[in-house]
């Protein structure tokens, strides 16, 4: 594939890149000719260059690698990317930056990333290679670190079941009347027992408390975790990944590169944030152009910390992407890029809703745990039935519910004016959350 | 296998109180509840079906004019962010005149930023004409969809006169459904309100009482006359507010008696004789009893009964006749204060601009929302007029005054007011001499000045920087050229 042939970034794609809206907005003033000098662009490798005057006695020198995307500008901003490699961009999306050969100071610099790059797989394979080594020895350090984990998480799974059958023992009935105390002492137990998924599970039951019908759902289906971990060695090797996965044992991130790769061309249908001040979670949910499959690609933030913007909305990226093992492998790791991200104007691979529904039923077989699948959903309308309860009905005259929580989908209705529309969403069993939706070729989000 | 219900009704009291039949001897039923109910939790999610029945709404109409481009759409989303509130004042401006730029082009707001640009408009009136204007037929169609906005739409579609929005909807959403209801039938809007106050809660009447200004009537002082006995100062406030507006009202008739008892005129004279008591009635007027200090209660008294007053009544409605008279020693400042509350509530230029004479001058006694509350009733070549007098004269003594005076005139700037800013501004930069809020004054020229001077207020500040390089109120220069050089390029982008 040829990357001239691609379609460029839009502008609000560009700006998705941004740290902040003032960043945005410093890009935006900076974003004409008027302000640079000597910008060029190169299809091979992809990249963008200039000189900008600013504040300083000689001009920054700002480039862009846009496989990746990468950035290097002699500017003292701490920001990343920073407004004047942002501004290169917002001119290249407006077809404003001539094709030409690229001066010294940004082949040196492609270059020494070209060799960072060899460097850093060089020592990937090293550590795959010990890695594979430490295995083949028995009873080494770490398997012991590995049992003593392995012990604790056991004894922490064994209070865990004691609790939950007291829950039914005594009623849930009264559950909620504990508070949120109720479930995190129980949360805290399992986070002392190094199981920190299941205690965010159970952490979340405070959420379901007060309708007693999902809460028994939550709770059956916890117990079902740990009567599968204590099968666990007779359970398929997936499965049993999945398990662990979902009690919290960590899977660290060179496994998983090192697993098999899945080469598409990937569509970004979806950014969702979540979390609180402690720890953002930003989700992007990915589907296979020529797979058909789905991905789920998770940032993580800390107070201060940025989440990832690399994987934009609206895009789509031609990637080996190596997935997490599990009975239905969702979560996936950007493994190696291969162009820069190219915009599309529909995903493809659109549904019905019941179709929709049926696909989460298959995964279900795979997996019971799934709480959240990806759908993208045909030619649906969002309607009102009575007051503040919506749905979004599709041109069979089956309808999907929306989750509550998420609040009437003004952006949705005002986007669409009641036109069918292709809208990607998570199905959950609160009910649909839609994410992102393509109106007249246009995409809009919440 | 046990069903579902059966076993949620088990979990709910515990299996320690009800036992299933399930449980064999030996067994843990708690521990056997949860296994079943997993394989039933997972059959249910796996076996979730679609919903039928519903109908899909009537479309929004074709539109005949295209949208911005990307550029002024996402200057626009900018604005309307909601994340960054500080500077909400400015960006209400800024907004204001990106839809009437806009709309004067023939271009149309993004419809995914009409939900936004709907809530900005529920707090800022004074851009729904423009939100209507810019955001093309599809505004109509999304406002009467949700209760909250149908302050936009005249016409009361079917969803909005849903009575379930009046019955279980949010505070929010009966405002909108009552304010839907009396554009269409004000009478059967009151009705309604009328069947539902004695339940409704206090702070909730006093909001939807105030919104009988729409479609306000001679049949609906009845109402309102009752309001006047409710329990909560609010309620009464609202009533009052409305019964005032009501030509030939009872309430006028009462106060306008109150004023004539008050101020007597005789040969050339008027002669001042407040209520001696807040009786039962005034009270129920609105008029309240006791001041602040405890002192001056006959005053503060004379004030409410003038502020209230349909100036047609007094001197034939002619102020320069009333103020010919010559006013009794010592009353001077409530009759004066109370006039000024009247002309300003209702609206009268001609009464504003005669009491703004005199108050204006005599600042120090003057309380200052009073005056400035009169520069609403003035009309728009008038505004203008006392602007330009105030910015050129420094003896003017408008001091205060000017800024909220500035705020008052029609946008954009007149090119003489323009000019009377730009000297006003360059002379006092170099002379710290005018007496008035630099920062104020090009705060403001930045906003409303037309937004294609923005060169000449450039050499302004170029000139000024080069001269006094280390003045310290260069700053306020810079303000005004990154405001106005702002909604230049704002401007610019909108096609």
């Amino acid at each position: 594939m040829r990357d001239e042939a691609k379609p460029r970034l839009s502008a609000e794609q560009v700006l998705a890149l941004a740290p902040d809206t003032s960043s945005q907005r410093a890009a935006r003033s900076l974003a004409t000719l008027a302000r640079w000098r000597d910008a060029g662009h190169s299809p091979d490798p992809p990249s963008l260059w200039g000189l900008c005057e600013g504040s300083g006695a000689n001009p920054y020198q700002t480039c862009v690698d846009l496989t990746e995307p990468a950035y290097r500008c002699s500017c003292p901003s701490r920001k990343f990317p920073c407004k004047h490699a942002l501004a290169l961009m917002l001119l290249w999306s407006a077809d404003g930056i001539v094709t030409a050969e690229p001066p010294e100071w940004v082949t040196e610099w492609q270059t020494s990333r070209t060799d960072r790059k060899e460097q850093a797989a060089a020592r990937a394979q090293a550590r795959n290679e010990s890695r594979a080594a430490k295995q083949a020895e028995p009873e080494q350090g770490p398997n012991k670190t590995a049992q003593r984990r392995a012990d604790r998480v056991e004894a922490g799974l064994e209070e865990l079941d004691r609790w939950l059958t007291d829950q039914v023992r005594q009623g849930i009935a009264g559950a909620s009347r504990g508070g949120y105390a109720h479930w995190d002492r129980m949360a805290s137990r399992l986070v002392d027992a190094q199981a920190p998924a299941l205690a965010s599970t159970v952490r979340r039951l405070a959420s379901v408390a007060a309708t007693p019908d999902r809460l028994l759902t939550e709770l059956s289906l916890i117990r079902l975790l740990v009567a599968g971990y204590r099968r666990a060695d007779q359970l398929p090797p997936d499965l049993a990944a999945t398990i662990k996965a979902r009690i919290g044992f960590p899977l660290a991130t060179d496994a998983v590169l090192a697993g098999p790769r899945v080469r598409d061309e990937w569509a970004v249908v979806g950014v969702r944030d979540d979390g609180d001040e402690r720890l953002m979670v930003r989700r992007f949910w990915l589907c296979g152009t020529a797979t058909n499959r789905p991905a789920l690609v998770l940032s993580f933030a800390g107070p201060g910390q940025q989440l990832a913007a690399d994987l934009l909305l609206g895009t789509t990226v031609d990637a080996d992407l190596c997935f997490y093992p599990g009975a239905l492998p969702l979560r996936a790791l950007v493994a190696t890029r291969y162009a820069p991200a190219a915009p599309f104007t529909e995903p493809a691979g659109a549904v019905t809703v019941a179709r929709a529904l049926g696909s989460y039923a298959k995964a279900l077989t795979a997996e019971p745990w799934l709480d959240r699948w990806p759908v993208l959903l045909a030619d649906v309308v969002a309607v009102e039935d009575t007051p503040v309860r919506w749905h979004v009905l599709d041109r069979d005259g089956e309808a999907l519910p929306l989750d509550p929580a998420i609040g009437p989908p003004w952006w949705l209705v005002a986007a669409a004016g009641g036109r069918p529309a292709t809208v990607a969403a998570e199905w959950t069993p609160a009910g649909l959350r839609p994410f992102t939706a393509w109106c007249d070729g246009r995409l809009v989000r919440p | 296998m046990t069903g579902w219900p059966e076993m949620l009704a088990t979990a709910l009291v515990g299996t320690d109180r009800r036992s299933t039949n399930a449980a064999a001897a030996g067994t843990d039923p708690a521990g056997d509840l949860l296994e079943q109910a997993a394989a039933w939790s997972v059959y249910r999610r796996a076996g979730v079906r679609p919903v039928r029945g519903l109908v899909a709404p009537e479309p929004a109409p074709d539109e005949t004019t295209t949208t911005v481009g990307e550029a002024a759409a996402a200057r626009l989303a900018d604005l309307l962010d909601a994340t960054e509130l500080a500077v909400t004042e400015y960006r209400g401006g800024f907004v204001a005149e990106w839809l009437s730029v806009a709309a004067a082009r023939n271009r149309r707001v993004p419809p995914e930023l009409l939900p936004a640009l709907l809530d900005a408009g529920r707090r800022r009136t004074e851009l729904r004409p423009m939100i209507v204007a810019a955001g093309g037929l599809r505004t109509g169609w999304l406002a009467v969809q949700n209760p909250e906005w149908t302050y936009l739409t005249a016409e009361v579609a079917e969803s909005t006169a849903d009575p379930a929005f009046w019955h279980e909807g949010t505070k929010d959403q009966r405002a909108g459904y009552l304010t839907a209801a009396r554009r269409a039938d004000p009478a059967a809007a009151r009705d309604v309100l009328a069947a539902d106050w004695p339940t409704l809660p206090p702070d909730e009447r006093a909001q939807l009482v105030a919104i009988f200004d729409t479609g306000l009537g001679p049949d609906d002082e009845e109402f309102l006359e009752r309001a006047l006995d409710d329990r909560r100062k609010e309620v009464r406030d609202a009533a009052v507010d409305l019964l005032a507006k009501l030509p030939g009202s009872a309430f006028n008739t009462r106060m306008a008696e109150r004023a004539r008892a008050c101020l007597r005129v005789r040969d050339g004279r008027i002669s001042v004789e407040p209520p001696a008591v807040c009786d039962q009635g005034m009270r129920r007027d609105g008029i309240i009893p006791k001041t602040y200090s405890g002192k001056g209660e006959r005053a503060f008294w004379l004030e409410q009964i003038l502020a209230r007053t349909p100036l047609s009544t007094l001197t034939d409605g002619d102020p320069t006749a009333f103020f010919r008279l010559s006013l009794e020693d010592g009353w001077e400042t409530p009759v004066l204060h109370g006039l000024a509350q009247a002309a300003a509530s209702q609206r009268n230029p001609a009464w504003a601009a005669v009491l703004l004479d005199v108050l204006e001058p005599q600042k120090p006694s003057s309380r200052r929302w009073v005056v400035e509350n009169l520069y609403a009733a003035l009309g728009p070549d008038e505004l203008v007029r006392r602007s330009i007098a105030g910015l050129r004269d420094p003896e003017a003594g408008l001091g205060r005054f000017l800024e909220r005076l500035l705020e008052q005139c029609p946008a954009p700037w007149p090119d003489a007011l323009v000019a009377a800013a730009l000297d006003g501004i360059a002379v006092h930069v170099r002379h710290k001499r005018m007496p008035y809020d630099i920062y104020a004054v090009c705060r403001l020229a930045g906003m409303r000045m037309p937004a294609d001077r923005a060169p000449e207020a450039a050499r302004i500040a170029k000139r000024f920087r080069t001269e006094h390089p280390n003045h310290g109120r260069v700053d306020a220069l810079d303000q005004l050229t990154s405001t106005i050089d702002f909604r230049h390029q704002m401007i610019q982008e909108i096609s």
